[in-house]
């Protein structure tokens, strides 16, 4: 298993603990749990047993990696649905 | 007509692992939200049949063959071996009463004698 911060986007993000660090919606961050699910715009997290939907392209998130390393990511990067994802995406600078 | 172009290496080894992620994730989920790990073999199938990739050999009789749910034996499958008209092995879904049938031995040796 190699989820590095490099393929991150094209990983799987399910099971990754994740948190919501800034927001166009000031309700949605600080939301913190693990991931169970994932559509074309949303992301599924469970935050002590309430599953919260939280939409990608206004959060930036914090995900933690099996290493204990944090990465930042622009949620708009990780529009699309999970099976789409796989294919490489142009990043935005 | 031009046949479609095969998808590349890194692709399909992203595709490989995020398939084993996933069946992981489901047996980890499958005691406190069942319905989370159909969801995950769910998203597994997909993402093999996309990418044309194989699902790993020990996952591939971990779920049901007819409603794709994930099995657990003791829980929603039972496992039973059975000899006739051949020695196989049966995963019975408890859901949606598909039998799933692995012969070991061989079909070709029949353990009850064809009547003539």
């Amino acid at each position: 298993m190699s989820i590095t911060p490099k393929n991150l986007i094209r990983h799987e993000l399910i099971g990754l603990l994740a948190e919501v660090v800034k927001s166009t919606h000031p309700n949605y961050i600080g939301i913190k749990g693990k991931v169970i699910d994932e559509t074309k715009n949303t992301l599924i997290i469970d935050q002590n047993g309430k599953e919260k939907t939280i939409p990608k392209a206004e959060v930036t998130l914090h995900f933690t990696l099996p290493e204990d390393t944090i990465v930042e990511v622009y949620g708009k990067l990780l529009v699309g649905r999970p099976e789409d994802r796989i294919k490489k995406r142009i990043e935005v600078k | 007509m031009r046949a479609r172009a095969p998808k590349p290496k890194w692709m399909k080894q992203i595709a490989l692992e995020r398939i084993i992620r996933l069946f992981q994730l489901a047996e980890q989920e499958f005691k406190f939200h069942p319905e989370r790990s159909h969801r995950y073999v769910e998203l597994a199938r997909k993402i093999s049949m996309k990418y044309n990739v194989r699902i790993p050999k020990d996952y591939k009789r971990r779920f049901c063959g007819h409603c794709y749910n994930f099995l657990k034996p003791g829980v929603n499958c039972k496992v039973r071996l059975r000899k006739i008209p051949t020695a196989y092995v049966a995963i019975i879904c408890l859901d949606c009463g598909n039998i799933m049938r692995i012969p070991y031995k061989g079909k070709r040796n029949r353990t009850v004698p064809i009547q003539v």
